[in-house]
């Protein structure tokens, strides 16, 4: 049986800071900053990562992720020899880590803050990976004799705002924990030029990570599961409300789409909860996923309606909340109104 | 007859030892009563030289009895709300120590005689417990402790005042006024067990039965006292965002065993947290347990409506204290 990944059971045991700076492709005039020794980590600093860490992989963009097959990146083996090594390797492999993403970035990524720690997450081995994307003000300072980052210094970026939202990804050995996913992430960075791409450039790129399902896969069930939510709403008005909704919310100008998204936008609280509690049920998560709508396509272009006297509606996308009126009577039935001209009876 | 210079010379070394054993024995009750969901003032002496003199001089004169006869050098005593508390604080002493003797004086008392008083126990700590382990050098140390309700405190402390000591000695008159005044601690113990009893099962007020429902459980982890109108006050507005009747009831069955299927959660949270309670205030009171029940069952109904009442950045703080799955 899985074992869960608790984020509150995450206990910091090592942590580790370099400095890349921002350069143009392929100029390596410049180079990163690496620590030669881990950070030393007070008790309030290591409850503040591990805060930040659980906040963000809390979050609607937590994504879970495996190692994508395909990538150039080395990164996964990296991971794998510092959760192997229970830490112990922790400042060669993170220096590598470092370097590749060093290689990879050009003059379009901001100056960088790269922090890896080595911890516990059930009591099993983890590595985890906070990129922080700063300001060109904001510098740390590589202390000469311990040849180490301040950590301290990391935090007072993160909390005035001169370091930009981070990425977080959370690795673990998925044998371990006897899961079909390598880690999660959560990037979140909100970049206009990346909202094209169905993941981020942090995630594909560096961590060489796709999510775990196929967007398609994973679109179809979210439609799947809410249609039969939606179907089990009492109130046909309601339900036919959601059912418009849910086809909106599909077709919106979005790469990322999430259940807790949509209810928060579209359904009443107590709706919402029940809506939470069936997904659970069928292990279907609330956070977001890169949405792919090609198996459902053509089920989202139309709405129909049936009556219980065989009278059906059959409307369009966006259409069909502006021209068919419906009205709750008295006697528990539902009265519907088009007015329009007749096109064609078939 | 007592050799006064040995018994200072003798108290003069083992006075720290028992001053040691005091604050070693006091610091396990206070951190593991808690586990039994109580709360109780616990405070311990070591006996006055004098006292020691007087007392030995005085057995002395009755039977064969030196410095080594004396139980009470290091006296413990465990002060609870009520009667009912005592059962439970028994089986706790007879978990952590090792009971050498025992009088249970409420018991064997006459209904003619002027006492209301503790349990009494002689023990010497039980080091096959972990919490005693590497305390060795206290195992041989015999100490008493003693258990009594806030109203037998109440009336020992009085009658000590009163100095009353041989009640053959009273005038009748005298006599009959204690006797009343007795009766009424006795009455008044008895009186808030059986409110207390009754209250545990009052439901008309869910604010009230969640939170007797918390109050021990509270105890256990987070180990301090709370503030009563805070709680009340939150678990009313937290109550209020169901929408029924069945959802509060269903809140008020389901919330311990809620707890105990998260009991090493939430133990761990505590442990990892205890030294920054000032800075997460919501851990410091019982109501917190119905937070995170909600995060688990109705997040949304938690969510839409938290911001109406406190600060989001609270909610924040609790869920990340909780944490989710991956």
């Amino acid at each position: 049986m899985a074992i869960k990944l608790d984020t509150s059971t995450i206990a910091i045991e090592n942590i580790i800071v370099h400095s890349i700076p921002k350069h143009r492709k392929g100029d390596f005039s410049l180079e990163p900053q690496y620590s030669e020794q881990e950070s030393s980590l007070p008790d309030g600093l290591r409850v503040f990562f591990k805060d930040k860490v659980v906040q963000s992989l809390g979050s609607n963009k937590e994504l879970r992720v495996k190692y994508d097959g395909d990538s150039v990146s080395p990164v996964s083996t990296y991971i794998n020899q510092i959760i192997n090594s229970d830490g112990s390797d922790l400042i060669e492999q993170s220096k590598l880590m470092t370097k590749y993403l060093f290689e990879i970035q050009d003059g379009q990524n901001a100056s960088g803050i790269l922090v890896v720690i080595f911890g516990k997450i059930n009591d099993k081995g983890t590595c985890i990976i906070i990129k922080l994307e700063r300001d060109e003000g904001a510098q740390l300072e590589l202390d000469p004799i311990t040849k180490s980052f301040n950590i301290k210094d990391v935090k007072d970026l993160m909390l005035t705002r001169k370091t930009k939202i981070y990425k977080v990804g959370l690795f673990i050995d998925k044998a371990k924990f006897k899961v079909n996913y390598d880690g999660s992430t959560a990037d979140l960075q909100i970049d206009p030029k990346t909202k094209k791409v169905v993941t981020t450039w942090f995630i594909e790129k560096f961590l060489g990570c796709v999510p775990i399902e196929n967007p398609k896969t994973t679109t179809k069930k979210f439609y799947d599961y809410t249609t039969t939510f939606i179907q089990s709403v009492e109130d046909p008005i309601k339900k036919a409300k959601y059912t418009q909704d849910l086809n909106s919310y599909l077709q919106k100008n979005s790469q990322k789409i999430s259940a807790k998204e949509f209810a928060d936008d579209y359904m009443e609280t107590s709706d919402k909860d029940s809506y939470n509690k069936y997904l659970k049920e069928k292990k279907f998560r609330m956070s977001e996923f890169p949405k792919d709508n090609d198996y459902i396509e053509n089920k989202i272009k139309t709405i129909t309606m049936l009556f219980a006297n065989d009278i059906a509606i059959v409307g369009k996308k966006g259409t069909f909340d502006k021209n068919v009126k419906l009205e709750p009577q008295n006697d528990g039935t539902t009265k519907a109104e088009i007015v329009s001209k007749v096109k064609s009876v078939r | 007859m007592a050799n006064v210079q040995e018994i200072v010379d003798l108290w003069n070394e083992e006075q720290p030892k028992y001053e040691n054993l005091g604050k070693v024995v006091c610091a396990v009750i206070k951190d593991k009563i808690t586990d039994y969901e109580l709360l109780p003032e616990i405070q311990y002496r070591t006996k006055e030289l004098l006292s020691i003199i007087k007392k030995v001089k005085k057995k002395q004169s009755q039977k064969e009895y030196s410095y080594h006869h004396l139980k009470d050098k290091l006296g413990i005593r465990i002060i609870c709300s009520f009667q009912e508390d005592m059962k439970i604080i028994d089986e706790f002493l007879r978990e952590f120590f090792t009971i050498k003797d025992v009088e249970y004086k409420q018991e064997n008392l006459d209904f003619d005689k002027l006492d209301y008083v503790s349990n009494h126990y002689d023990v010497q700590v039980n080091l096959g417990v972990n919490e005693f382990k590497k305390h060795t050098d206290l195992g041989d140390f015999i100490f008493e402790i003693q258990v009594r309700t806030l109203n037998q405190h109440a009336w020992s402390n009085t009658a000590h005042s009163l100095s009353y000591k041989q009640e053959k000695d009273l005038p009748p008159n005298l006599k009959r006024k204690v006797y009343r005044l007795l009766s009424l601690y006795e009455l008044a113990d008895d009186e808030f067990s059986s409110v207390n009893k009754a209250l545990k099962e009052y439901r008309d007020k869910h604010s009230y039965t969640l939170l007797r429902k918390l109050e021990g459980k509270f105890y256990k982890y987070a180990k301090i006292d709370f503030d009563r109108e805070i709680s009340l006050n939150t678990i009313n507005i937290q109550l209020s965002y169901y929408e029924n009747e069945t959802n509060i009831n269903q809140v008020i069955n389901e919330i311990d065993s809620f707890i105990i299927s998260n009991e090493q959660k939430i133990q761990r949270i505590y442990d990892e947290n205890r030294n920054r309670f000032y800075e997460i205030l919501f851990l410091t009171q019982p109501e917190i347990f119905i937070v995170w029940y909600m995060l688990q069952n109705s997040p949304f109904t938690l969510e839409d409506n938290w911001t109406n009442d406190f600060e989001e950045e609270d909610l924040e703080q609790i869920k990340t204290l909780w944490g989710n799955d991956l």
